[in-house]
């Protein structure tokens, strides 16, 4: 009995044992981490919050009907993507990837001339003293000041005298002017932080300055170039109103104006908008990751040593 | 030295001055005459329309030869006689030679011709256009005579003439008192004025024109599309950029030599700077010149400031109505206020927390609370909508589970502008928790090392270095992101879609409704876009003052 | 600049070689490659090339005011007829009267009436119907086999059932979009407006309509509360829904478990009959396209027999052709037709655009809301009057 006892008993104790080492040791942990992983906690429990309605796109995108259904059961197919990256129009391109590649050319080179744009404007507001910099500055405030809901029918007369109707880069100059003002704003805010005593530093040694310009600040705006970048990107990327109304053509679409087709009078695709909105949401996180490089690497990454 | 270089400068713009004068003359002539021409042909249309039934008796009596030769004189090239059939069928016995030259001309246009006169019969007594020219029809005893004018197409409007003078007259006393009025003179001032003063007669004397264009006119002559407003927009922005130009350079060579001396930050803006200029300000001029008509069915009426005293005076007759301008006026600044509060509160606590260099995990976070800026909002909002459903919604359910009552989110004005308010804090934290961390990086590391050494805690840091060091980069984000939710339209339209009884809505959407779902009322939405535009300027205007304020006070 | 000038010309140039017409459309789905079809047919038959664009619903009148007096625009659009009023006062649109009433005017005899009457505004007809959508009764057929033929059977049978199960709900109808109340609103003889611009919403019939649809939500306890049509979706997918009223678009959201049937909506009572709002698309012509006798021919190919049925098998629609409606056997089309013979096509007013809000707003009132009627009714009154005055 007692041997019995004793062989149960070893184990036992050794659980035991090793139990409450495990319990002390995770109450030290917390003791010592609680800081830590209630940051954690709140932090999860904010990513359930941002992530519960995005779990219905996916449920819409994957479900096998159209439409808006606010229940995760039924089937789960891949239909909707397929059908999507089927679509043709009547000369039979394939008008998913095409649009996309429209997306990307006119975001991308819009989000570059805007910065290219905004970089040098803002440098000028940020650095000089002029006549006009205050008026100008809020000159530009203004433009984003006056509601879209009215600029259509000017902007189709000035891209029709001009000859862009209908071409990719009468949206790019639409789009990259849009999304200057912001950005222009955004860098000179930032351009501000810049000391001083850096390119006065260099203004000893000789250097021009366009040289400081593109030697100096701008590797250390790496940031807010980031973002603003991104934000332009993002500007041109969703608009669909501007891109359906100046193209004639369904393979000059951009993807918005796709996903936008799917909205009727009467009733709306949900299927394939849920789907289209993942597509046209994943080159967006794509890009932020990149961007994150510049901006969650802590201080020692991209920060100023004054 | 000096004073030969000014004076050299001088010789120079009066050159270019004069090359310029002589240009927009030589427009101005051209524009002139037709401008002339049209306006004759209009009064003796006018004629034409006002006399037409004894006209038309007298061909009945006369015979259509005969009184052809009259209605010549109305630059109306010939008569055409219809017979009604049964049926409200017109059979064509029309004037066989004019019919051949058409079909020897233009063969295309002969079947239209029919087309054209046909509808006209049906008009009645009214005009209607067939290829430039204009065709007036009078039916007596089933019988449908029609006329045809000559070609007008092409000829401008009175009304684009007329500011057409106006550019003309600037320039020309501009001329007058640059050569006249010498330098340093206080006459300057004066003539300035003057100028002005003219420049605003003409503006007003054009836009009168155009009023009377629309009301007097028989119709379908002067028809002043969106095209030729646009024209006229345009027009009037180079007329008064011009103006600002030189009132404000006082004709002497200022603004050149700021030109010269600013040389380098202009070349820097000078690329950004015409791209808004160009797709930016013209649509802005031309919205706040809208705002000035009324348009109802693609016509366009001056009517002052009608639509804004609709709006301010009219709307301050009944100051709670929750459609009246003054109410949603309220909403919007709460609104406002409230999301750039959160958005603020929240992104930029969770860019601190996701700064922190021993976080775990922070790439993972950071992409999960991007996406809601990721995805298109158009389906996220309507998410929303649908988690607010009293019966079926998530939120409701939520709130059962915690032991309260189910609420019916969209029939009470508060708990409907919460349900908007959720919804956006949920869209917009993303945008300034991004521009946070962009900020962040601004923030020397040498300065917290400092302070730890010299013994700062957590909040000190915060409060002495974070939160100062942030602003001047986080700054412009708040501007514009207070602009933008005075302006967010999606949210708004598609979760509570202005419920209960319109109570929800913000200014944005009342413009919206005007434009798109009540016939295209522009001006009317014009003008509200002007008075946001208003509102948001005079913001704007009164944060630079305070902040200057706060600058030179410290 | 002149590069891109210059590329234009080319583009231009590159077209000019043949003959072909510009059609613009907001047709997706099956719609849109039955369009596609009938457009490759003519395309060989009549050697004209037929140039398909779609564009967004929202953006669709957009795009149009924008680009048509700037003759950029479409030779022929498709489009439904509400906006019609509006483009005829701005002179977008052409007038079709002289070729359709002045000779072969059997053309127009092979539609329904109400589909034709539908395009014609101040006399004049400006469109050729294409297709209808009208509400109809979807009936799940796990709890009933034959459609109710009134509303009184629609509601003991939605009683019985929910006794029986107590997660499901009898009747679902978005009851506070006037697009759907109208099958109420006219059936007890209300009106909107007259020629003389009066408003007249608060009729006595439009008081007992509104009087029948606060019965239904909120006496008879079979509905469920403040429906969209994304409950109502998700409520019938669940089998927890007996009838729904809705469009013909409903039939693509049903899961493929779900076994249902459509039907005409039931009568309200003894002579009413539910008269539902029926939208209509129809074909138009550009007032400034180059190529209207091509635009024409097209036209009368597209919206023929040969054309609606293609539409018709192809593309699913309801259209507005009378004689492909023949086969009996088919419930669907037999619902389509009924109610279609049965129903009230949306005015194409520019006053009604003025309507949709306050109407809805005042069903909202006493529905949710616990206003009076007569109260909510005259608010929306006054509200409309306010609009067209301004």
């Amino acid at each position: 009995m007692s041997k019995k006892y004793y062989r149960i008993d070893i184990p036992f104790r050794i659980i035991l044992i090793y139990l409450i080492r495990i319990i002390t040791f995770v109450i030290r942990l917390i003791v010592k981490h609680y800081k830590m992983i209630l940051t954690h906690l709140i932090l999860i429990f904010l990513s359930i919050i941002t992530l519960y309605p995005v779990l219905w796109v996916f449920k819409m995108a994957f479900s096998p009907t159209q439409g808006f259904s606010t229940s995760l059961k039924g089937g789960y197919t891949l239909n909707n993507f397929i059908t999507l990256f089927t679509i043709t129009d009547s000369e039979n391109n394939l008008l998913m990837i095409r649009q996309f590649w429209n997306s990307i050319f006119v975001s991308v080179i819009s989000a570059f001339i805007g910065l290219v744009l905004a970089t040098s404007a803002a440098y000028a507001f940020s650095r000089f003293e002029f006549k006009g910099k205050k008026s100008g500055m809020s000159a530009m405030l203004i433009t984003q000041m006056f509601p879209g809901v009215l600029v259509i029918i000017p902007l189709y007369l000035i891209l029709d005298n001009i000859g862009l109707l209908n071409s990719l880069w009468g949206l790019i100059l639409v789009y990259s002017t849009t999304s200057v003002p912001f950005s222009i704003f955004m860098l000179k805010g930032y351009f501000d932080t810049i000391p001083k005593e850096i390119e006065e530093a260099a203004v000893m040694d000789g250097a021009s300055q366009f040289i400081i310009f593109i030697k100096i600040i701008l590797p250390l705006s790496r940031p807010a170039l980031a973002i603003t970048a991104l934000f332009s990107f993002m500007t041109a990327w969703n608009e669909f109103i501007l891109a359906a109304t100046f193209m004639g053509k369904e393979k000059y679409y951009t993807v918005p104006v796709m996903l936008q087709s799917f909205v009727g009078a009467f009733n709306t695709q949900w299927g394939l908008f849920a789907a289209g909105s993942i597509i046209v949401s994943l080159p967006v996180v794509i890009l932020f990751l990149y961007v994150q490089k510049h901006l969650v690497g802590g201080l020692t990454a991209g920060g100023i040593k004054g | 030295m000096n004073k030969e270089s000014n004076n050299s400068k001088i010789k120079l713009n009066i050159f270019y001055f004069i090359v310029f004068t002589v240009f927009i003359i030589i427009l101005q002539g051209i524009l002139y005459n037709k401008t002339i021409k049209m306006n004759s042909l209009n009064k003796e249309l006018y004629l034409v329309k006002e006399n037409s039934n004894k006209l038309f008796q007298k061909m009945e009596v006369e015979g259509y030869k005969k009184a052809s030769l009259e209605f010549k004189k109305y630059h109306f090239e010939d008569v055409f006689y219809f017979k009604e059939a049964q049926d409200k069928r017109y059979q064509f016995i029309y004037n066989r030679d004019l019919v051949k030259s058409l079909t020897q001309k233009k063969l295309k246009e002969s079947s239209l011709l029919d087309k054209s006169i046909y509808d006209s019969c049906d008009n009645k007594n009214k005009l209607s256009e067939f290829n430039g020219k204009y065709i007036l029809s009078y039916i007596n005893k089933g019988k449908c005579y029609s006329f045809l004018t000559v070609k007008i197409s092409n000829t401008l409007n009175s009304g684009l003439g007329a500011i057409w003078y106006l550019l003309i007259g600037v320039i020309l006393i501009m001329l007058v008192s640059f050569i006249f009025i010498p330098k340093n003179n206080k006459n300057r001032v004066i003539v300035s004025t003057i100028i002005l003063l003219y420049n605003i007669f003409f503006f007003v004397y054009s836009l009168i024109i155009l009023g009377n264009a629309q009301n007097k006119n028989i119709e379908g002559i002067i028809n002043i599309t969106k095209s030729n407003l646009i024209q006229i927009f345009i027009i009037i922005i180079i007329s008064t950029l011009l103006f600002i130009g030189f009132y404000i350079s006082k004709f002497n060579t200022k603004l050149t030599n700021t030109l010269i001396k600013y040389k380098t930050p202009y070349l820097y803006i000078l690329p950004g700077g015409l791209g808004i200029a160009l797709l930016s300000f013209s649509p802005l001029f031309s919205g706040i010149i809208l705002s000035f008509f009324r348009v109802k069915y693609g016509e366009y009426n001056f009517i002052w400031f009608g639509n804004y005293y609709d709006i301010l005076i009219g709307g301050f007759k009944n100051i709670a109505n929750p459609e009246g301008f003054y109410y949603t006026f309220f909403i919007t600044v709460i609104w406002t206020l409230i999301n750039i509060f959160f958005h603020l509160a929240i992104g930029m606590s969770i860019a601190l927390v996701l700064n922190k260099k021993r976080l775990k995990f922070k790439k993972i976070y950071s992409i999960i609370f991007i996406i809601p800026w990721a995805i298109p909002n158009y389906i996220t909002a309507l998410i929303w909508k649908s988690m607010f459903h009293k019966q079926f919604g998530s939120i409701n359910n939520l709130l059962v589970f915690l032991g309260f009552e189910r609420i019916s989110w969209f029939t009470n004005t508060t708990t409907a502008f919460l349900a908007n308010l959720f919804t956006n804090i949920w869209l917009g934290f993303p945008f300034m928790m991004v521009m946070t961390l962009g900020a962040l990086q601004s923030i020397p590391a040498h300065l917290y090392d400092a302070a730890v050494m010299d013994g700062a805690t957590k909040w000190q840091q915060f409060k002495y270095i974070t939160l100062p060091m942030l602003k001047p980069a986080l700054l412009p984000s708040i501007i514009l992101g207070i602009i933008w939710t005075f302006n967010m339209f999606n949210v708004i339209y598609l979760v509570s879609g202005g419920e209960p009884n319109g109570s929800t809505d913000i200014l944005i959407t009342e413009a919206y409704r005007w434009a798109f779902e009540r016939n295209g009322r522009y001006g009317y939405s014009a003008a509200y876009a002007t008075i946001i535009f208003i509102v948001l300027y005079l913001y704007n205007y009164t944060t630079n003052k305070i902040s200057n304020r706060g600058e030179a006070n410290e | 600049m002149k590069i891109s000038i210059i590329l234009l010309l080319l583009a231009i140039s590159n077209i000019s070689f043949a003959k072909s017409l510009t059609l613009w459309h907001a047709y997706r789905g099956k719609e849109r490659k039955a369009l596609e079809k009938i457009a490759k047919i003519y395309e060989k038959e009549e050697n004209i090339k037929i140039n398909l664009l779609a564009i967004p619903y929202d953006a669709f009148d957009k795009k149009l005011t924008a680009s048509i007096p700037r003759m950029q625009g479409p030779d022929v659009f498709i489009f439904a007829n509400d906006k019609i009023g509006n483009w005829a006062e701005s002179g977008l649109i052409e007038t079709l009267n002289y070729y359709f009433y002045n000779k072969k005017r059997l053309f127009l005899t092979l539609m329904f009436d109400t589909t034709v009457n539908s395009m014609v505004y101040k006399n004049k007809l400006y469109a050729i119907p294409l297709a209808f959508k009208v509400p109809v009764l979807f009936y799940n057929k796990k709890y009933i086999k034959n459609p109710p033929k009134t509303f009184d059977d629609l509601i003991s049978i939605s009683k019985k059932e929910m006794l029986l199960n107590k997660k499901i709900f009898g009747l679902g109808y978005e009851n506070t979009n006037f697009f759907f109340h109208s099958m109420f609103y006219f059936a007890f003889g209300g009106k909107l407006f007259n020629n003389k611009k009066e408003v007249l919403i608060n009729s006595k019939g439009a008081m007992k309509s509104i009087e029948f649809a606060k019965f239904l939500a909120l006496k008879t306890k079979i509905m469920p509360e403040e429906i969209t049509s994304a409950v109502l979706t998700t409520l019938f997918n669940k089998n927890k829904l007996i009838f729904v009223i809705n469009g013909p678009w409903f039939s693509a959201e049903i899961d493929k478990e779900i076994n249902y049937g459509i039907a005409p909506i039931p009568d309200i009572d003894v002579g009413h009959k539910a008269k539902p709002y029926m939208s209509n698309e129809g074909i138009f012509i550009n007032k400034y396209s180059k190529n209207k006798k091509d635009a024409i021919k097209f036209i009368r190919f597209l919206a023929g027999i040969r054309g609606a049925k293609i539409r018709m098998i192809d593309g699913d629609q309801s259209v507005s052709v009378k004689s492909l409606y023949r086969n009996k056997n088919d419930e669907r089309l037999l619902a389509f037709k009924l109610q279609a013979e049965n129903s009230e096509p949306i005015s194409n007013s520019p006053l009604m655009s003025y309507f949709w809000a306050p109407m809805a707003q005042s069903l909202k009132k006493v529905l949710e809301q616990n206003i009076k009627i007569n109260k909510a009714l005259n608010d929306a009154k006054i509200k409309i009057e306010k609009l067209l005055s301004k």
